[in-house]
C-alpha cells in the first residue's frame, strides 16, 4: 500500500466512524421543538420516550431567533422537528433545517410537524398584503399556543405523530394527550368563569400576540402601544392610547415581557388608574411558568387585577 | 384584520442583513402573489396562495450611496463625490424538487467610469447562480458559480456588509467583487457536539476577460483550478454568546510574461482566519446586541525568480443601542510586500491603515440608513490621507431568505 493510499483510508475510516457516531441507533427518540410552548407539549405527551430539545427560550421574541450554527447541530441530530409554523419561524428554520443537512426532518417527511397546519388559524389577511401595514402574517396569526383549548387538541395531533415514529409507545402517547386535553378543557372553564366574574372586557396590549387568548376568554385589544405590528411606539401614538384607555375606562394594560417595559411604566403613571401587568407569554418566560396551563393562569390572574 | 402580529420574523433579517449583522432574515411572502388581492373566498385565496408557492421566492435589494471624500474629485481618482447608486441585489430562490434548490443573485451595477467626465457602464451579472443538495445526510454539495468559503466577509453581498465598504484585506487581496467564480463545493457537518463544518472547494481559476498582470489567479492555460479549503467551528459559550473560529487555505496560479516575454506560471496561495463573538442576551436581545469580528488573510504570489506577498486583517464591533439603532467601528490594516516586482506590479499601496465608524438606523427590518465616516492612511506620495463620508441606503422588498448566523 502506498503512503498515499495509506493516508487516504486512514481519512475515510475516521470519517467513517464520526458518521457512525452521529447515526448510532437510539431507542429514545430525539424531538426538537421551534419554541418552549411547543417544548413543553411535547415533554408532556413524550415523557421519558423521547428527549426534548428547544430552540427559542421563553424570554425570546420567537419571530426573531438568530439561526445559529449550534441549533443546526440539534436538528441535524432529531428524529422529529416540531414547529410553530404560519411563518412564525420564516426568518431562521428554514437556515436550520438546510444547515442540519438532516433529511428525515425536512418539510414534507414524517419528521417534520408544523402545528400550525392543525390549529384552525385565525386572522388570515383578507385581500392585498402589503408590509405598508407592518410586519403581516399572510397565514394568520401564529401565536395559537396562548389558547388552551387548541393546545389540547394539538396535544392529539402530537401522540399521533410521535406514535407513526415510535409505534411500540403508542398507547401512552395517545392517553397522555387525552389527559392533557381534559385537564385544559376543564381548566379553560374555570379561567372563563373567573374573567366573567371582573367584568373586564378589553384589555390594551403591546403587540397583537395575546390574539387566542383574547378571544378565547371573550375579551378584546382595545389597542396596541406598537402603532403597526414590528414598528416600536412612538410618542404620539402613546398619547392617543393613553386618551383611549382613559375614554374606554380600560383597566387592564398587558406588556408581554420581552417588549421594553419601560413604556409601561410611562403609561402606569400618567393613568393611575389603569393597572400595567408585565407577563409572560410563552412557557419559560418566566421562571415559574412551566406549561401552558401555567401561562394562562397568570394572564387570568394579570386580567383579574392581581399582582403577578 | 391586518393587524396581526408580527414582528415578524422576517424581522430581523434584513436589519440583520443591512447591520450586517446575519440573523434570521427571511421576509415571508406566501401570499405575495398579485392575485391574492383580488380573492375573496378562502378557497379562491388558498388557490391562489397555491399559485404564489409555485414561483420562487424573489427580493431585490437596493442600495443607493452618497459619498464625498478629500479626494474624491481628483482625476486619479475614478470614485467622484456625489450620489449614485452603489448596486441593487436581484435574488431567486426555490427548491428545484426533493433533491435540490437553486437560489440566482443577479448584481446589477455600475463599471468604473473611463472617463471621470462621464456616467460608467451599466451591468447586470450573476454574482451567485448555484444548485444545493437537500438529501444527502451530513453534506450539501453545490455546483455553480458562488463566492467562495475565503473567511466570512467574502460571503456576504453588498448589502449585508456590516460597513458600506468592504476591508481592504478583502478588496485588496481577493478583489472588489471577492473571489466569486464557477466550481463546485462539498461542505461536511461533523457529528460532533458542537458545530463543526469542512468545506472543500474547486473552483475553475479561470481569469476575468479584462484580468491584469497582476490578478492573482490569471492562469488562462487549461489546468488553472484553484483548491479550497475552510473549516469553521462554533462554540456556544452561553444562551446568549458564541464563538466562531474559521480557517482558510486556497492554492491557485498565476500567469505572466517574464522578461522574454514567454508566459510562465507561479503558484498564488492565501491563508486566512477569522474569529467572531456575537452576544445577545436571552432576555431583553430585541434591544441590544454586540458583535466583535476580526478577519486575517495572507497572500502569496510566486513567480520562478520573485514573489509578492500582502497580509492584513480587519477588526470591526457592531453595538445595537435599541430596536432600530446601531453604532459600529472598524480598523483595518493592510501591508504588501515584493521581492524583485515593482511596486506597481502589486497594483495597491505598501502600507494602509484605514479606521472607519458608523451609525445606523433602522426604521424596519427592510430599510436603513447609514453614515460611514473613513480614514484611510495609505502613504500615497504627496497626498493627505483619504477622508471619505458615506450615506447609504439600504432597501429590499419581497420575500429575503434568512441571511446565515
Amino acid at each position: 500500500m502506498t503512503a498515499g493510499l495509506k493516508h487516504f483510508t486512514a481519512i475515510a475510516l475516521t470519517i467513517l466512524v464520526l458518521n457512525l457516531g452521529g447515526l448510532r441507533a437510539e431507542a429514545k427518540l430525539n424531538v426538537v421543538a421551534t419554541t418552549s410552548d411547543i417544548g413543553a407539549l411535547l415533554e408532556k405527551i413524550a415523557g421519558d420516550q423521547a428527549s426534548v430539545e428547544v430552540i427559542a427560550k421563553g424570554t425570546q421574541d420567537p419571530h426573531f431567533i438568530e439561526p445559529k450554527p449550534s441549533y443546526m447541530v440539534k436538528v441535524a441530530k432529531a428524529d422529529l422537528l416540531v414547529s410553530n409554523g404560519l411563518s412564525l419561524e420564516e426568518g431562521w428554520l428554514p437556515n436550520l433545517i438546510q444547515g442540519g443537512r438532516n433529511p428525515k426532518v425536512k418539510p414534507g417527511t414524517k419528521g417534520y410537524l408544523e402545528l400550525g397546519q392543525h390549529a384552525e388559524p385565525l386572522d388570515i389577511p383578507q385581500g392585498a398584503v402589503s408590509r405598508a401595514a407592518g410586519d403581516v402574517h399572510p397565514d394568520g396569526n401564529p401565536h395559537f399556543t396562548l389558547d388552551p383549548i387548541r393546545m389540547g387538541a394539538l396535544a392529539n395531533v402530537v401522540a399521533e405523530r410521535l406514535a407513526e415514529l415510535d409505534p411500540s409507545n403508542r398507547a401512552q402517547f395517545v392517553g397522555r394527550a387525552k389527559t392533557l386535553q381534559k385537564e385544559l378543557e376543564t381548566k379553560t372553564k374555570e379561567w372563563q368563569e373567573r374573567i366573567a366574574k371582573t367584568g373586564v372586557k378589553q384589555v390594551v396590549a403591546y403587540h397583537n400576540d395575546l390574539r387566542y387568548f383574547l378571544e378565547r376568554f371573550g375579551l378584546r385589544a382595545a389597542a396596541f402601544l406598537e402603532p403597526k405590528p414590528g414598528i416600536p411606539p412612538t410618542a404620539q401614538h402613546l398619547l392617543d392610547t393613553v386618551s383611549l384607555i382613559k375614554r374606554d375606562k380600560i383597566s387592564v394594560i398587558l406588556v408581554e415581557n420581552f417588549f421594553d417595559t419601560k413604556i409601561a411604566e410611562r403609561l402606569a403613571s400618567d393613568v393611575p388608574s389603569v393597572k400595567v401587568r408585565v407577563v409572560g407569554i410563552a412557557v419559560g418566560s418566566k421562571v415559574e411558568l412551566k406549561s401552558t396551563a401555567d401561562v394562562i393562569e397568570q394572564l387570568v390572574a394579570a386580567i383579574e387585577g392581581k399582582s403577578i | 384584520m391586518m393587524n396581526l402580529i408580527l414582528i415578524s420574523m422576517r424581522g430581523l433579517g434584513v436589519l440583520g442583513c443591512i447591520a450586517g449583522i446575519s440573523l434570521a432574515g427571511a421576509q415571508e411572502n406566501k401570499s405575495e402573489n398579485p392575485t391574492a388581492g383580488t380573492a375573496v373566498g378562502t378557497a379562491e385565496r388558498s388557490a391562489a396562495r397555491r399559485i404564489g408557492l409555485m414561483n420562487p421566492d424573489m427580493s431585490l435589494n437596493a442600495l443607493m450611496l452618497y459619498t464625498n471624500s478629500n479626494r474624491g474629485n481628483h482625476i486619479f481618482d475614478s470614485e467622484r463625490n456625489g450620489p449614485s447608486l452603489q448596486s441593487a441585489d436581484l435574488l431567486f430562490t426555490a427548491d428545484v424538487d426533493p433533491y435540490s434548490k437553486l437560489t440566482a443573485v443577479f448584481g446589477i451595477h455600475q463599471e468604473q467610469a473611463t472617463s471621470p467626465a462621464r456616467e460608467g457602464e451599466w451591468k447586470i451579472e450573476p454574482e451567485e447562480l448555484f444548485v444545493e443538495t437537500l438529501e444527502i445526510p451530513s453534506l450539501t454539495l453545490r455546483a455553480g458559480r458562488f463566492n467562495a468559503a475565503v473567511g466570512k466577509h467574502n460571503m456576504l453581498h453588498p448589502h449585508a456588509f456590516p460597513f458600506v465598504d468592504a476591508p481592504l484585506i478583502n478588496s485588496n487581496l481577493l478583489g472588489e467583487e471577492g473571489l466569486n467564480d464557477v466550481g463546485l463545493s462539498a461542505a461536511w457537518l461533523a457529528p460532533l457536539p458542537w458545530y463543526m463544518e469542512l468545506t472543500a472547494q474547486v473552483l475553475s481559476g479561470r481569469p476575468e476577460a479584462d484580468a491584469t498582470e497582476t490578478a492573482y489567479f490569471n492562469n488562462g492555460s487549461a489546468n488553472a483550478s484553484v483548491h479550497l479549503l475552510h473549516l469553521k467551528n462554533l462554540v456556544d459559550l452561553s444562551d446568549s454568546l458564541t464563538a466562531e473560529m474559521g480557517l482558510s487555505g486556497i492554492k491557485g496560479s498565476n500567469e505572466f510574461p517574464d522578461g522574454a516575454g514567454i508566459s510562465q506560471i507561479g503558484a498564488t496561495s492565501f491563508w486566512g482566519a477569522d474569529l467572531t463573538f456575537k452576544w445577545r442576551p436571552v432576555e431583553g436581545g430585541k434591544y441590544r446586541a454586540l458583535v466583535w469580528s476580526t478577519e486575517y488573510l495572507n497572500r502569496r504570489i510566486n513567480r520562478p525568480t520573485a514573489y509578492n506577498q500582502a497580509e492584513g486583517y480587519a477588526s470591526w464591533l457592531q453595538y445595537q443601542l435599541t430596536q432600530r439603532w446601531w453604532v459600529q467601528v472598524r480598523s483595518d490594516y493592510l501591508q504588501a510586500w515584493e521581492s524583485a516586482v515593482t511596486p506597481e506590479a502589486l497594483d495597491m499601496p505598501l502600507f494602509q491603515r484605514k479606521v472607519s465608524a458608523l451609525i445606523g438606523f433602522f426604521p424596519s427590518e427592510f430599510s436603513g440608513v447609514r453614515l460611514q465616516y473613513s480614514q484611510n492612511l495609505d502613504g500615497k506620495p504627496d497626498v493627505d490621507p483619504e477622508k471619505k463620508v458615506y450615506l447609504q441606503f439600504n432597501f429590499s422588498i419581497g420575500s429575503h431568505p434568512a441571511h446565515a448566523y
